[in-house]
C-alpha cells in the first residue's frame, strides 16, 4: 500500500508538468493576447511590439515557459519561478499572482469543501433510503428530486436564489454586494451563512448524481448472496444496510465523487460570479478573458493539483473500502 | 410574413430576460410561490403609474455618509493616462483643467484652470487656480506630494506623460500640439512661464482639442508622484475631491474624502465604494435590495419603468451615444456597392428600434442621432434607409448574387452586453429574408480586438462603438488612415472623403464645420458603407432616492456645479 501511495505521489510532478505545458501551449494557439488588450483600440503595430516586449511575450515560448517555471534566468538574470513558489506578476495589475491567490484560495476551497459535504449529505442518505424502500413514497420523492436537481443549471438556480430571495423575502446572503468575505476564524457563524447558499446551489447537481448512483449501487448490492445471508442470520436492518451493504455500494460512488471535483471547480467559476464571491473561479474566468497568461497558468496548476489530490484520496478510500486492494 | 417572425412575436410579448427568469422560477418553485409574487410583486406606484424621469429637488445638502455603487466591469487599473476601465474613478481622484458640458459643447471652468485665454484659435493660455493641494495619502501609502500645490509644471508633466505613453488612448491631439510624435518636441511646445500659467501653441489646428482636454484621460498628476511611480495603475495620489483608500479593481474600490481638497466643505460625502459584480442579474439584485445605493447594471426599459414608479428610487434617461455598426470588409462581395446597398435597405431599422431599443430610438447615420447639431436630420435618414427587401433582392441579383450568399459575421463577447448578440440575431433574421445567410461567430473580446478588428480580419463584423460626443471620432473611422492613423480596418479609401474629414477637424467656425460634416456624411451614405449604421436608443440610470446628484444623466452640469462627485450627498448617515 505504501509503495502504491509513493508511486502515485511520484506521478504528481509529472502530471503538473504536463498540465502546465499544455496550458501554456493552448494559450499560444488561441487567438488574442494580453498585449492587444493593453494596447486597446488605438493600437499600431509599433505600439503592440513595444508592449509585447515589455511583457516578455516577444521571447521564444520555451524561454517564457522556462522563466515561469524558474529553470531559465529572467531579464534580471535571476532564477525565480513556480519551483520557488513565485508565480510571477499579473500582466495587467502588475501585482504578484501569489498575493491574489493567498486571498482567493480560501474562498474557493471553502466553497468547494462545503459544497462537497452538502452534496454527500443531500445525495447519499436519500439514495440509501430510496434503495432500501424501492417503490415507496420516499423513493418517489428522492427520484423526483434528483431529476429536478439535475435539470436545473447551477447558475440559473443561483440567480433565482439571489433574485427571489430579495424580491419575496427581502433577503440576500450576508456580505452579498459588498465585495467582502468574512473569514471563518473572524466570525464562524457569519462565514457559514455567507457560504451556505452558494455551496448549496453548487452541490445540488452533484448530490443528484450521488443520489441516483447510490440508489442503483445499493439495489445491486442488496440482491447479493452475502446480504441474504446477513438477513438470514437475523441481523437488524441497520446492521445489514449500514455495515454490510453500504460499504460495498460506496465503491462506484466514491469514484464519481472524486471525478466531481472537476465539476466543483467548473461550477465555482459561475457560482462565485453569481454570488459576488471573490474566489479563484471568477479570477480564472477574468484572467482567461484578458489572456493574463501567468495568472491562468498558476490557477490551472493549482486546480490540477486539487484534482489530482482528490483522486489520490479516492484511490486511498478504495483501499479502505475494499480490503482486496489493501492486501493485493 | 414579417408579422409572424420570432422577433416580432417576442417583442409583442414584451418579455425581458429577467422576466423570463422570473417565469422559470415561478414554475420551479410552485404555485404557492406564484401567488406570493402576485400579491407582492410589481406593486410599485400602482397600475396607473406612467414612467417618467424623476424630478427631485437637490435639497439642502448634508455633509457625511458614504455611498456604494455597483460596477459590472472590473477596473483593471486607475492610471488616468493609461487605463480606460477605471476612468470614472480617476475623475474623482485627480483634478482636471476644466469640465465639459456636452449639450452646450462648452468648457466649465470649475476645476484646476480658472480661465482659458485664446489669442488665436490654436493658442491656449490657462490661468491655474492657486491652492489646489495634493491629498495626504493614496491607497494607504503616503502621497509623495502630500500637501503640495498643483502647479503649471505638474500640468506640463501630465500632458507629456498622457501624450507619449505607449498605451495612451488617442495621441492625435498631443501630436498636433508638438507637430510630431517626438516627446522632446512636445516638451518644448508646453510652456510654464510661471507657477500658475500653462500655455501652448498648436503646430496645426485641431478643433476637437478643446473637448479632448476635458476627457477623463487628461487627469493632472503631481510631477513628484510621476517621478516616484512609473505606473499608477494600482496606486493613486491626486488632488481631487476623493483619495484612494483601497483598490482591488475586480472586487472593490474604496475612496475617502480628501481632507486637503481646495473647496472648503466639499466633498459632502465621507466616502464612496464601488463593488464589482460581473453577473448582471446579481448586480441588479444588489441594487434593488439596497446593498448598492447607486445602480451599476445596464437597465432595460422594463427595469426603468418599474423603478420610475417606485418613490424609493430616482431615475433618469437620456439618448444613448453608443452606436452599434456593422463593419464590412471592402472585398468581394462587399466591394460591390449594389451588395452593400442591398444589405443596407434590407435592415428593418424600425424593427430594431422596437425589439432592441424597447421602442424608443432613432435612426443613426455616420454620426449618432443624439448629436443633433452634427447628425443628419432624421427625415433624411429615414427616407434614405427605407426598408425595401424586394429591391434588395433585385440589387443582389444584378450583382450576380441571385438567391443571396453566405457570410460569417464576427462579434465580440462582452460581459453584460447582451444587446450585441441580440442585435446580431435580429440582423441575421432580417438578412435571411433576402437570402443573405449570416453565420454568427462570437469571439471573446480579447481575441476579437487583436485577431479580428485591428488586423481587419473579417468579412463582416458587428461592433458597438464607444459613446463619442464629438463628431470627429465617428468620422475618422471612415478615413483611409482610420482612427489610429495607421490604416482603415475595412480596407476602405475615399480621398474625397478624407479631405472632408481632415477639413472639419481644422474648421473652427461651427456653422462651416457643420456644413463640411453633413457633406461628409452624405458622401458616406451614398457609398453604403463600409460601416452600416443602425439605430440608437436610450440609456437609463437609477439610484435610491436618498442619494442626491447635482445634475441628472443627460443633463449639462450648471456653471455653479463643483467638480466630479464633490456635490453629491446622501440623507443616510
Amino acid at each position: 500500500m505504501r509503495e502504491y501511495i509513493i508511486r502515485r505521489l511520484l506521478l504528481v510532478p509529472l502530471i503538473m508538468f504536463g498540465v502546465s505545458l499544455l496550458t501554456f501551449m493552448a494559450f499560444r494557439i488561441i487567438p488574442g493576447d494580453a498585449a492587444v488588450l493593453i494596447c486597446q483600440f488605438n493600437c499600431t503595430p509599433e505600439v503592440l511590439r513595444d508592449i509585447r516586449e515589455d511583457l516578455g511575450l516577444d521571447e521564444p515560448w520555451y524561454q517564457q515557459y522556462g522563466e515561469w517555471l524558474g529553470v531559465l534566468k529572467n531579464d534580471d538574470g535571476e532564477l525565480s519561478g513556480v519551483l520557488e513558489a513565485d508565480f510571477g506578476d499579473s500582466f495587467f495589475t502588475k501585482l504578484p499572482v501569489s498575493e491574489e491567490l493567498g486571498r482567493r484560495l480560501p474562498v474557493t476551497l471553502e466553497l468547494m469543501i462545503m459544497a462537497m459535504v452538502l452534496s454527500i449529505l443531500l445525495g447519499i442518505p436519500p439514495g440509501v433510503l430510496s434503495a432500501v424502500r424501492p417503490g415507496s413514497f420516499a423513493d418517489l420523492v428522492a427520484r423526483f428530486t434528483s431529476v429536478l436537481w439535475l435539470s436545473i443549471p447551477a447558475f440559473y438556480l443561483g440567480i433565482l436564489v439571489i433574485t427571489f430571495g430579495g424580491k419575496w423575502f427581502g433577503w440576500s446572503p450576508p456580505n452579498f454586494g459588498t465585495g467582502k468575505t468574512t473569514g471563518f476564524l473572524e466570525d464562524p457563524w457569519l462565514n457559514i451563512q455567507t457560504f451556505f447558499w452558494p455551496a448549496l446551489v453548487l452541490s445540488v447537481g452533484i448530490a443528484a448524481v450521488l443520489m441516483r448512483l447510490t440508489r442503483s449501487s445499493m439495489l445491486e448490492v442488496m440482491r447479493n448472496d452475502y446480504i441474504r445471508t446477513a438477513w438470514s442470520k437475523g441481523l437488524k436492518e441497520r446492521a445489514v444496510v449500514w455495515r454490510h451493504a453500504l460499504k460495498n455500494a460506496m465503491i462506484p460512488v466514491v469514484t464519481i465523487l472524486g471525478l466531481q471535483v472537476g465539476a466543483l471547480i467548473g461550477g465555482s467559476v459561475i457560482i462565485e460570479s453569481v454570488f459576488g464571491l471573490n474566489g479563484m473561479g471568477i479570477y480564472l474566468l477574468e484572467s482567461i478573458l484578458r489572456r493574463d497568461l501567468l495568472v491562468v497558468q498558476s490557477l490551472v496548476l493549482i486546480f490540477a493539483v486539487t484534482h489530482v489530490l482528490a483522486n489520490l484520496t479516492v484511490d486511498l478510500t478504495y483501499a479502505w473500502l475494499d480490503p482486496r486492494i489493501r492486501y493485493g | 410574413m414579417e408579422d409572424s417572425n420570432y422577433w416580432t412575436r417576442l417583442n409583442s410579448r414584451k418579455v425581458s430576460r429577467r422576466a423570463l427568469l422570473g417565469g422559470g422560477a415561478t414554475a420551479a418553485l410552485g404555485g404557492a410561490a406564484a401567488l406570493m409574487v402576485g400579491c407582492s410583486g410589481g406593486g410599485n406606484g400602482g397600475a396607473d403609474c406612467v414612467a417618467t424621469p424623476t424630478a427631485r429637488p437637490f435639497g439642502t445638502p448634508k455633509a457625511g455618509g458614504t455611498i456604494t455603487q455597483g460596477r459590472l466591469i472590473a477596473a483593471l487599473g486607475i492610471d488616468p493616462h493609461i487605463d480606460l476601465t477605471g476612468l470614472d474613478v480617476d475623475t474623482l481622484i485627480y483634478p482636471y483643467l476644466y469640465g465639459w458640458a456636452p449639450g452646450r459643447e462648452e468648457a466649465i471652468f470649475n476645476n484646476l484652470a480658472l480661465a482659458l485665454e485664446q489669442p488665436e484659435e490654436t493658442e491656449f493660455i490657462f490661468s491655474l487656480r492657486p491652492g489646489v493641494t495634493n491629498s495626504p495619502t493614496g491607497g494607504g501609502k503616503p502621497n509623495p506630494a502630500a500637501g503640495e500645490e498643483i502647479t503649471s509644471e505638474d500640468v506640463k508633466q501630465s500632458f507629456i506623460r498622457r501624450g507619449t505613453s505607449i498605451t495612451a488612448p488617442d495621441r492625435r491631439f498631443p501630436r498636433k500640439i508638438a507637430g510630431s510624435s517626438d516627446p522632446g518636441a512636445l516638451e518644448a511646445a508646453l510652456l510654464t512661464p510661471d507657477k500658475y500659467t500653462f500655455r501652448f501653441k498648436m503646430s496645426e489646428p485641431f478643433v476637437p482639442g478643446v473637448r479632448e482636454m476635458a476627457n477623463p484621460t487628461w487627469g493632472i498628476v503631481s510631477a513628484k508622484v510621476l517621478d516616484e511611480y512609473l505606473y499608477l495603475s494600482q496606486d493613486a495620489f491626486g488632488a481631487g475631491p476623493f483619495m484612494l483608500e483601497e483598490f482591488r479593481g475586480n472586487e472593490r474600490i474604496v475612496l475617502r474624502r480628501n481632507p486637503n481638497y481646495y473647496i472648503k466643505g466639499r466633498p459632502y460625502l465621507d466616502g464612496l465604494t464601488y463593488v464589482v459584480i460581473t453577473e448582471p442579474s446579481s448586480l441588479y439584485s444588489a441594487f434593488k435590495q439596497g446593498q448598492h445605493d447607486v445602480n451599476g447594471s445596464v437597465l432595460t426599459r422594463k427595469d426603468y419603468e418599474e423603478l420610475a414608479c417606485d418613490p424609493d428610487f430616482t431615475v433618469a434617461t437620456t439618448p444613448s451615444l453608443f452606436y452599434p455598426v456593422v463593419h464590412l470588409k471592402i472585398k468581394p462581395p462587399f466591394d460591390d456597392i449594389r451588395v452593400r446597398e442591398a444589405l443596407n435597405i434590407s435592415v428593418d431599422r424600425d424593427e430594431i428600434i422596437a425589439v432592441i431599443n424597447s421602442g424608443e430610438g432613432n435612426y443613426n447615420g455616420p454620426i449618432q442621432w443624439p448629436q443633433t447639431f452634427w447628425a443628419l436630420p432624421q427625415e433624411e435618414l429615414r427616407a434614405f434607409y427605407k426598408y425595401e427587401p424586394e429591391r434588395a433582392k433585385q440589387l443582389l441579383a444584378e450583382a450576380g448574387y441571385e438567391g443571396g450568399f453566405d457570410v460569417k459575421m464576427k462579434l465580440p463577447k462582452i460581459t453584460g452586453a447582451t444587446f450585441i448578440a441580440d442585435t446580431a440575431l435580429l440582423l441575421k433574421d432580417q438578412w435571411a429574408r433576402v437570402g443573405v445567410n449570416i453565420q454568427i461567430d462570437e469571439v471573446e473580446l480579447g481575441a476579437y480586438i487583436g485577431s479580428t478588428l485591428l488586423p481587419g480580419n473579417f468579412e463582416m463584423t458587428f461592433f458597438p462603438n464607444l459613446p463619442y460626443d464629438e463628431p470627429d471620432r465617428p468620422l475618422s473611422f471612415y478615413h483611409s488612415l482610420g482612427v489610429t492613423g495607421s490604416g482603415n480596418w475595412n480596407n476602405y479609401s475615399n480621398p474625397e472623403l478624407d479631405k472632408l474629414i481632415d477639413a472639419q477637424s481644422k474648421e473652427f467656425d461651427k456653422d462651416k464645420r457643420q456644413k463640411i460634416i453633413l457633406e461628409a456624411q452624405r458622401m458616406i451614405l451614398k457609398a453604403h458603407g463600409p460601416q452600416l449604421t443602425l439605430t440608437g436608443g436610450q440609456q437609463y440610470s437609477a439610484r435610491w432616492s436618498y442619494v442626491h446628484f447635482p445634475f441628472e444623466l443627460g443633463q449639462d452640469p450648471g456653471a455653479d456645479v463643483n467638480p466630479n462627485g464633490s456635490d453629491t450627498w446622501t440623507e443616510k448617515a
